[in-house]
């Protein structure tokens, strides 16, 4: 077999490129599926599962802001079971790396989450998602102070049999003890960065224009704030770090990968163009060419600051 | 469903304000009527998210389809002053309407720009025999538009106007329950502004209807759940598992 320079490991799993699908854009990769094959992708994280289905909140749920989207879907998902059931079977027809994105609104919810899925085969990593800003209960509140990150990793640590991969939220005084914190619990990679909260309102109708008043924002408006902190938690941790953040072709990649990032997430590009995902894995390929890397993590953490 | 790049063939300005681009692509996928598209509108200078619009006209013996679409914001100005070129697109999205094989005359109600979706249902069912009983409604005379086309299409075509500049001065839906009795429609199919469902809900007709509704839209392939459509069911996704949906399931 000829060597593949896009393989990356990231905390024993191997992924064939580091793209990955970011949670909450690419739903369980059916419906792209139908667009590409998914295969090509590293891996993808699905939408977050909660213990029951739930509706999310009310609409609209999206705007579009400068460089940016805000949303307010709210943990839109049929529930855990529905996804073991019915989205399985499919994902078991992929060989991509299949991440599980997990919310709750107690800390139960994200054991008894993390036990179950530690027996379904396709699930290779957790994504503990402990920074959802959309929800009243739970979600984010789990992911601001670092005491609370520790406690609530060591709790669900104990129930998975994959590794815990522990996504943190921008929305907090500092990243680099978050990260630390995350890392103390035991976890086994971080992924950064989750939706930064933020508003749009209509001078006109003196509305804000989401139902939900406020929303995450994503996409290149919020790029230069998740490599500084992908940046500041690579250099806290000795955990792999998995960046995201605005990320729309294979040079913001590059950049994440250079700030300290294993692998990447890639969300609001997927809307921008549903195969941009695809498109930074080729970009990947001919920068390890150009560049004459033996393998793309070469670059990793490789920033040149003197 | 497929993405694909859409080459722009033909822009013309039907009325202030509404275009209508005519685009070319050698391998369209099938089309149900009501099925929309989602376009790119630049390329990136700040506008990230697609815009969702509906097909009026498909011809596939030429491989081109049509769109009309109202000058609203940042996104459809940019459409608006299309020439030429290719745009990358996801094209034929979400269910459409189904035309039932028993269905025989069929009252379509649309509001401004939610006439051009219902067109393209008559343009291919009219051939099969399905009798149109068209009912159009809009703001003033000037924002009138595709009232010849649907001549051609339909038994009868009735337009009104908010402020009685063209046709009567009264809602369509108003016209429409007047006329009820005489068309017997054994099918309704709408789409237009809110209002206009809720006073179609309203007239409590006997008879199936489906309307096809909007949200704003993510990936407009049902992966990212923000276009939530409340039903009686709870949430569901207008780009996939509508736009069209029965009258009766729509909280509105
Ligand atoms: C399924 C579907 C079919 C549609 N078909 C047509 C059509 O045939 N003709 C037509 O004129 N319009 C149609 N619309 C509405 C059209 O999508 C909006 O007018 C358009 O997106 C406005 O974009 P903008 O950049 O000009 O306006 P802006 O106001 O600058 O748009 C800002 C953002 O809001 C979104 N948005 C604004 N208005 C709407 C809306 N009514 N529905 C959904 N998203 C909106 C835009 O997509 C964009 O993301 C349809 C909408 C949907 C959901
Ligand atoms: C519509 C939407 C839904 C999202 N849903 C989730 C989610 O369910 N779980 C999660 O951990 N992150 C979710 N996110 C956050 C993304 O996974 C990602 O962290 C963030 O959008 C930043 O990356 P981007 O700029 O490439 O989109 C969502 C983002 C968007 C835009
Ligand atoms: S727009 Fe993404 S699910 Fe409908």
């Amino acid at each position: 077999m000829t060597y593949n320079p896009l393989a990356v490991n990231i905390c024993g799993v191997d992924f064939k490129n580091p793209v990955i699908a970011a949670s909450g854009t690419f739903s369980f990769g059916f419906e792209f599926s139908k667009l590409f094959d998914i295969d090509r992708l590293g891996g993808i994280a699905v939408k977050a599962l909660t213990r029951e289905k739930r509706d999310g909140n009310p609409g609209p749920r999206i705007v579009e802001t400068y460089g940016g989207i805000l949303n307010s879907v709210g943990l839109q998902n049929p529930g855990i079971d529905v996804f073991i059931k019915n989205m399985t079977p499919f994902l078991e027809t992929k060989k991509t790396v299949v991440i599980a994105n997990i919310a709750g609104s107690e800390e139960a919810d994200y054991c008894y989450m993390a036990e179950r899925l530690s027996d379904v085969g396709r699930v290779s990593i957790i994504e503990l998602n402990i920074s959802c800003p959309n929800v009243k209960k739970g979600g984010m509140a789990f992911g601001i102070h670092p005491s609370d990150i520790t406690s609530i990793t060591k709790a669900v640590k104990r129930y998975s049999k994959k590794p815990l991969m522990v996504k943190l939220s921008p929305n907090a005084a500092d990243i680099a003890a978050n990260a630390k914190a995350a890392e103390d619990g035991g976890a086994d990679a971080v992924s950064l960065i989750n939706t930064i909260t933020g508003m749009a309102v209509n001078a006109e109708t003196r509305r804000p224009v989401l139902k939900n008043i406020t929303g995450g924002l994503s996409g290149p408006a919020i790029k230069p704030i998740a490599l500084r902190m992908v940046w500041q938690a690579y250099n806290a941790v000795k955990i792999p770090v998995v960046g995201m953040g605005g990320i729309m072709n294979a040079a913001d990649a590059v950049e994440f990968m250079l700030c300290g990032a294993s692998a990447v997430q890639v969300g609001t590009a997927n809307f921008v163009n549903p195969l941009n995902s695809v498109s930074i894995v080729e970009g990947l390929k001919k920068y390890v060419e150009k560049n004459k890397l033996r393998n793309i993590s070469d670059i990793k953490g490789q920033l040149i600051t003197d | 469903m497929k993405e694909l790049f859409l080459n722009v063939r033909e822009n013309v300005e039907l009325v202030k304000g509404v275009t209508k681009i005519k685009f070319f692509c050698a391998n369209l996928p099938e089309f149900n009527p009501g099925q929309f598209i989602n376009l790119t509108v630049g390329n990136f200078d700040g506008v990230l998210l697609r815009r969702p619009i509906s097909v009026f006209r498909h011809d596939p013996a030429a491989k081109t389809f049509e769109i009309v679409f109202e000058v609203k914001g940042k996104g459809t100005t940019f459409l608006s002053r299309l020439k030429g070129g290719d745009l990358p697109a996801t094209v034929f999205l979400g269910n459409g309407f189904t035309i039932p094989e028993s269905a025989e005359r069929v009252a379509l109600i649309g509001g401004g720009l939610g006439c051009p979706p219902l067109y393209s249902v008559a343009e291919k069912y009219a051939e099969n025999g399905v009798k149109f009983y068209s009912y159009l409604g809009f703001s003033t005379e000037s924002r009138v538009i595709l009232a010849d086309e649907f001549q051609k299409v339909s038994e009868r075509v009735a337009v009104a106007t908010d402020d009685g500049t063209f046709g009567e001065k009264d809602f369509i839906t108003n016209v429409f329950k007047r006329e009820f009795d005489e068309i017997r429609p054994d099918l309704i199919l709408s789409c237009g502004p809110a209002p206009m469902f809720k006073a179609l809900k309203a007239l409590n007709i006997p008879v199936p209807t489906f309307i096809s509704t909007e949200a704003r839209m993510g990936c407009g392939i049902g992966a990212c759940y923000v276009c939530a459509c409340a039903t009686l069911t709870g949430n569901r996704r207008v780009c996939t598992d509508g736009p069209v949906f029965d009258i009766r399931e729509v909280l509105l």
